[in-house]
């Protein structure tokens, strides 16, 4: 019951926190709303039972992501002047289609007739650590290969040009 | 077993070898680029030596000849593209290394793209393809377009490929695998139809589809495509219609045919044609209709390659084996017409600077040789007959035939209706070509590109008449499945 009522509140400030990520007019209060998006969303995992991936999402959207947002944020000069917001451009259009969106997948989350997974299958650590590296290991090559072209990707256009 | 990936990994260490040997010893564009072509060549030559099998033993990658035929286009067009990337004014000289680690590395994706047996293989090659696709496409550093471009084509992509990634992950709520083929078996057991399953499946099929339409920038995610190609580096565009599209297409032949096939379950039977049709119409016709206003020739041709990848849904429609074979059929003519169209538009805008219609006025007494090839070209691609576009075109229609009933013939109306408004643009570049005037001083261009592409135009032409062996070609590599 206690859990229940946990789920809820977190959900609620998640989507809360959402609303107010996209509708804030100051970038940088977006940033940190964000923030709390992430850190809400690893909650949920924690209370569904999945350690890994709640410590897994902080490390990498709270540690990694969100840092270098806000870094982007404060590097970039005079950003807290402009107006950045989405409320003066077609709401009703939007509100519209993400109502339409969301009566769907309520739609079909609700009715769906969903296999209930056992929890404790699939937080091993131990098992995952062995299902990447035995399995999937393609997949840890093919990660090699995607930050080898994003670094010669960034530094050949980050280049400053040759006069 | 690695063995059968043996083109991709050398082709990714040659790609390595060839950053790191021309970073050390700066050399010019030519060198770069011959060292480049040849290595290619003889990779090529090696994936079809018969040396590399194919395996179907990984569940992850699988190859076999249908993947095979595959990367022989990509490493095709791969080819050409060194040739015109080569003292492209739109490719620095200085960044020319990177540039060829990235086209190394684009065939390595496309061909992993296509091998895929599994949606989160395909998700990460797709994703590996698509980076490479945004950095090349902003290579063209002086201007700001091309940058633009980039940035475009990034926030599209990354959209595109969430709403692919959701879809997995519902994909694997529901039937619990990620494998192609368990799937396909997963969603024949699921054997009630209630509406939550049908709606449910219908949804995860259109959100996995999306990331794949969007390389192939087909109806929803076509958008971002005419200004991703007016803005990128030409030659590299000219890839990206050919080679991206053609890794799409095979991922999605596979996905369809391994996943949905047509007699896998009442569920998706019908209703994945329909889609695909539906999608194809959308797609043809749009694209056809906003080419006609275009004046920029590469915006229209990127019209005209949304257009023409709705040809190919267009037959793939059809969900059988007579369609596959006549989509990897076009996708040969495709590949000759389509680059040959795009490498006369760069020959002239690395000239004048612009890629506006008004460039081309007089082209014919300017020089003919370019002026007659484009025209070729041009009425291949709107699928005249004695070019090789009506035989492709030929074939995607009677694929579409062939299957038959009421909404087969639809679908073959409105693709032929089409064909006939494609004219209309496609006869306005030949009208200003030929009957309109420009200035008059000769054009010129270096005799590598000459060649190369009256090599294209050969073909264009010679395989219009004399197909047989372009078929003999596809059917040897005709498998589908396993």
């Amino acid at each position: 019951m206690l859990v229940k009522i946990l789920f809820y509140i977190i959900s609620l400030g998640i989507a809360g926190l959402a609303l107010f990520t996209a509708m804030s007019k100051n970038i940088v209060r977006s940033v940190f709303a964000l923030l709390g998006v992430m850190i809400g969303v690893a909650c949920i995992y924690g209370i569904l039972g999945s350690a890994y991936l709640a410590v897994i999402q902080i490390m990498i959207y709270v540690g990694g992501i969100m840092v270098l947002f806000i870094f982007a944020v404060m590097f970039t000069s005079k950003i807290e002047d402009i107006n950045i917001t989405n409320r003066s451009y077609g709401w009703i259009q939007a509100l519209i289609i993400s109502l339409a969106i969301f009566v769907m997948f309520a739609f079909i989350i609700l009715y769906y007739p969903f296999e209930k997974a056992s929890m404790l299958e699939h937080q091993s650590v131990e098992r995952i650590g062995k299902v990447i590296s035995a399995e999937y290991l393609p997949f840890l090559i093919a990660i090699a290969v995607i930050l080898l072209v994003s670094l010669v990707g960034a530094i050949t256009i980050a280049r400053p040009k040759k006069e | 077993m690695l063995l059968s990936y043996l083109p991709e990994i050398l082709t990714f260490a040659a790609g390595l070898l060839i950053l790191f040997v021309f970073s050390v010893r700066r050399s010019s564009f030519d060198i770069i680029t011959s060292v480049s072509f040849l290595t290619l060549l003889v990779l090529m030559v090696i994936s079809v030596s018969g040396i590399v099998q194919p395996d179907a033993s990984s569940r992850l990658f699988a190859s076999s000849r249908f993947t095979e035929f595959f990367r022989i286009i990509i490493f095709v067009s791969l080819l050409f593209t060194f040739l015109f990337s080569n003292r492209s004014r739109e490719i620095s000289e200085n960044t020319a290394p990177e540039y060829f680690l990235m086209l190394y590395l684009f065939f390595v994706a496309a061909s992993f793209m296509v091998m895929a047996e599994n949606l989160l293989s395909l998700y990460i090659s797709m994703e590996i393809l698509s980076l490479i696709s945004y950095i090349c496409v902003s290579f063209d550093f002086d201007r700001a377009r091309s940058k633009e471009a980039g940035l475009k084509y990034a926030i599209y992509g990354a959209v595109a490929s969430s709403i692919m990634l959701f879809g997995i992950s519902y994909m694997y709520g529901t039937t619990g695998s990620l494998y192609y083929s368990e799937i396909a078996q997963k969603l024949q057991e699921t054997g009630s139809l209630s509406e939550p399953v049908f709606l449910m499946n219908i949804l995860v099929i259109l959100m996995i589809f999306g990331g794949l339409f969007f390389k192939l920038s087909v109806f929803p995610f076509y958008a971002w495509s005419p200004d991703v190609y007016q803005g990128g580096p030409t030659p590299f565009v000219a890839l990206l219609s050919v080679a991206s599209k053609a890794a799409a297409i095979g991922a999605l032949i596979k996905v369809v045919m391994i996943m949905f096939a047509a007699d896998t379950n009442a569920l998706t039977n019908g209703n994945i044609a329909l889609i695909l049709g539906i999608i194809a119409v959308l797609t043809m016709t749009l694209g056809n209709l906003m080419a006609i206003n275009q004046n920029n020739l590469k915006r229209l041709l990127a019209y005209s390659s949304i257009a023409h990848a709705g040809y190919m849904i267009m037959a793939l429609s059809a969900v059988d084996d007579t369609s596959v074979l006549a989509v990897k059929f076009y996708l040969v003519a495709y590949l000759v017409m389509n680059l040959g169209a795009f490498y006369c538009v760069q020959i002239v805008s690395d000239r004048t600077d612009s890629e506006d219609i008004e460039n081309y006025y007089g082209l014919s007494s300017r020089n003919p040789y370019l002026a007659a090839l484009f025209t070729v070209f041009l009425l291949s691609l709107t699928g005249i007959p004695p070019f090789f576009g009506f035989i492709g075109k030929f074939y995607l229609f009677a694929a579409i035939i062939h299957k038959g009933g009421g909404w087969y013939y639809a679908l073959a109306i409105i693709g032929v209706i089409n064909s006939a408004i494609s004219l209309y643009y496609y006869a306005r570049i030949i009208r200003a070509m030929y009957l309109l005037n420009g200035n008059d001083e000769p054009f010129v261009f270096d005799s590598v590109r000459k060649y190369t592409i009256g090599f294209l135009g050969v073909l264009a032409v010679l395989f219009g008449v004399w197909f047989s062996p372009v078929l003999r070609f596809v059917e040897y590599f005709h498998t589908v499945l396993r």
